[in-house]
């Protein structure tokens, strides 16, 4: 883990459109690149020889998205054997996947759907992130998501559900600060009042992405427009306090050129860059206090 | 409801029944996770998806998941179950489109083999080995002449149509073929164990009953050098 924390990567998601340009102009832009293993594992032909030419380039962070760690079904240990062998092949240094119902009695959904912020989802889910962390070997970071709609009301506040699953199941955190917005606005809260409640020393993987506001009190996650300045701001307000070893741009749908992409990545860095000198002013400062 | 297992189960009838009452930012959910499952199975099956109408799509996606939910956690494999909940499960449209189990399964081939692993790095000299990247399908619907023009089931002569797929290696370009029984005996040999190319004729030739006359020998060299040609099979 320490070596982990010594590095500062900046980088994207992998998406097949950008690819055969990657390879071409391998951009000095990025550090590294995520991937889904589920996208790639088992696989050959022309997307898997781009990923196996890139990674000889940059180290990959890979990103999950079907673990469904809140599903009260048991792990598909196949499935996550297959995940092992990948992660091995590409000399992963951590997994991570996202904190939600993603398959509901056995089927899939192929969406992140919300877990109930409970103490019997707390619980549950510790336990499944365990074993998943036990049997990979490596870390295993589980991403905050966004969401519409509580079918219970909460027992506790979502970044207390967080810190609650952080510390029971001893796991990194895969802080999207983006999802923070998006439910800051569905929800109504302060995303800086969330911020300062998590343990973000945990943090071991960030990703900004943008969205689309449907409503004045109503966004849509689609990952699918530029990046706004109030996630930005989110961003900067975490470097300032922590090193962060991967930050990823995501995008997954109105999928643009590799350019505007990069510009992001630039922009990310550059943030990252310029909260060096706060963060050094901060690094004695317990985060809990920290404020905005 | 209130313990975990509830609230999943709730989720279930969330996505998963059209009759359950979800509204508001529920309804939202229902509708990305469908919409979801539509675009892929739509966008990897371009020939079904131009001769189903949109509300076809959707009276499909809502019998399918309640059906047979996908179990699967690659989503390109989505097609795939799709094919089998056509084939194994009485559906709505299967009067009306009988051949479209056969159909989606082809369509769904042309993606297994574009994403089918590499041919090993290392092979034995003197052996023939087939082309991983394939895939051979057996329909009795024509599929590989269907499309929005030709899809009236009164005119399409049902059969046994053997189709194979492959994929080249240099430009990874997926190509299709129909072939005669005696191919798919080939391909089927090949695909237990590589061999030398003596041994597969004289195979094939017991399997179907042929002598091993020097006639059918050449005649089966042409066809072997054929599909080394095609990038089928391969030797060292």
């Amino acid at each position: 883990m320490q070596n982990i924390h010594n590095q500062e990567w900046v980088g994207m998601g992998l998406r097949k459109e950008h690819s055969q340009d990657m390879v071409e102009q391998l951009p000095t832009e990025m550090d590294c690149l995520e991937i889904a293993p589920e996208n790639y594992m088992g696989t050959g032909g022309e997307y898997y020889d781009q990923f196996c030419e890139l990674s000889k380039h940059y180290p990959i962070v890979f990103h999950g998205l079907c673990m469904s760690v809140g599903s009260t079904q048991p792990i598909d240990q196949e499935h996550l054997k297959n995940i092992k062998n990948f992660l091995k092949k590409f000399n992963a240094k951590w997994m991570s996947d996202h904190l939600c119902f993603s398959s509901v009695q056995g089927g899939q959904t192929h969406d992140l759907l919300p877990l109930p912020f409970t103490k019997e989802a707390v619980k549950h889910v510790s336990q499944k992130i365990k074993h998943i962390q036990d049997f990979l070997e490596m870390p295993f970071a589980v991403e905050n998501v966004s969401y519409y709609a509580d079918p219970v009301p909460p027992e506790m506040t979502e970044w207390q559900f967080i810190s609650e699953v952080l510390e029971k199941a001893d796991c990194p955190l895969l802080l999207d600060v983006n999802n923070i917005y998006v439910n800051s606005v569905n929800h109504g809260f302060d995303p800086y009042e969330y911020l300062n409640n998590i343990p973000l020393e945990r943090t071991l993987h960030m990703h900004v992405a943008g969205h689309q506001q449907q409503k004045e009190d109503f966004i849509l996650d689609t990952h699918g427009a530029a990046i706004i300045d109030p996630v930005w701001d989110l961003l900067s307000h975490v470097t300032q306090r922590i090193q962060v070893p991967a930050i990823i741009i995501e995008r997954d749908n109105n999928i643009p050129d590799l350019k505007e992409v990069l510009a992001e990545v630039k922009y990310a860095k550059q943030i990252q860059k310029n909260s060096h000198s706060s963060f050094q002013s901060l690094i004695n400062e317990p985060v809990q206090e920290a404020t905005r | 409801m209130s313990s975990l297992a509830e609230i999943e189960s709730f989720w279930g009838q969330v996505c998963r029944n059209p009759d359950f009452n979800a509204e508001g930012r529920f309804k939202s959910y229902r509708n990305l996770v469908k919409n979801g499952f539509l675009e892929v199975l739509q966008n990897l099956n371009p020939v079904a998806n131009e001769i189903l109408s949109q509300e076809e799509w959707e009276t499909l996606y809502w019998d399918f998941v309640q059906k047979a939910p996908p179990r699967s956690s690659i989503l390109r494999e989505l097609p795939k179950e799709f094919a089998q909940y056509l084939k194994n499960d009485s559906h709505p449209f299967a009067k009306k489109y009988p051949f479209l189990a056969d159909l989606i399964e082809y369509e769904y081939l042309e993606v297994a083999v574009r994403y089918a692993p590499n041919p090993p790095d290392k092979v034995q000299a003197g052996l023939l080995y087939l082309n991983p990247a394939h895939a051979l399908g057996h329909y009795q619907w024509p599929v590989h002449f269907i499309d929005q023009e030709n899809s009236k089931p009164e005119k399409l002569p049902q059969g046994n149509y053997y189709l194979f797929l492959w994929r080249k290696r240099q430009d990874y370009e997926v190509k299709f073929m129909e072939v005669n029984p005696l191919v798919a005996s080939l391909i089927t040999l090949l695909k237990e164990n590589p061999l030398a190319p003596d041994k597969l004729i004289s195979q094939i030739a017991q399997q179907h009953d042929i002598s091993l006359s020097k006639n059918f020998i050449q005649e089966a060299n042409v066809l072997i050098n054929d599909l080394v040609e095609k990038e089928i099979i391969f030797i060292l």
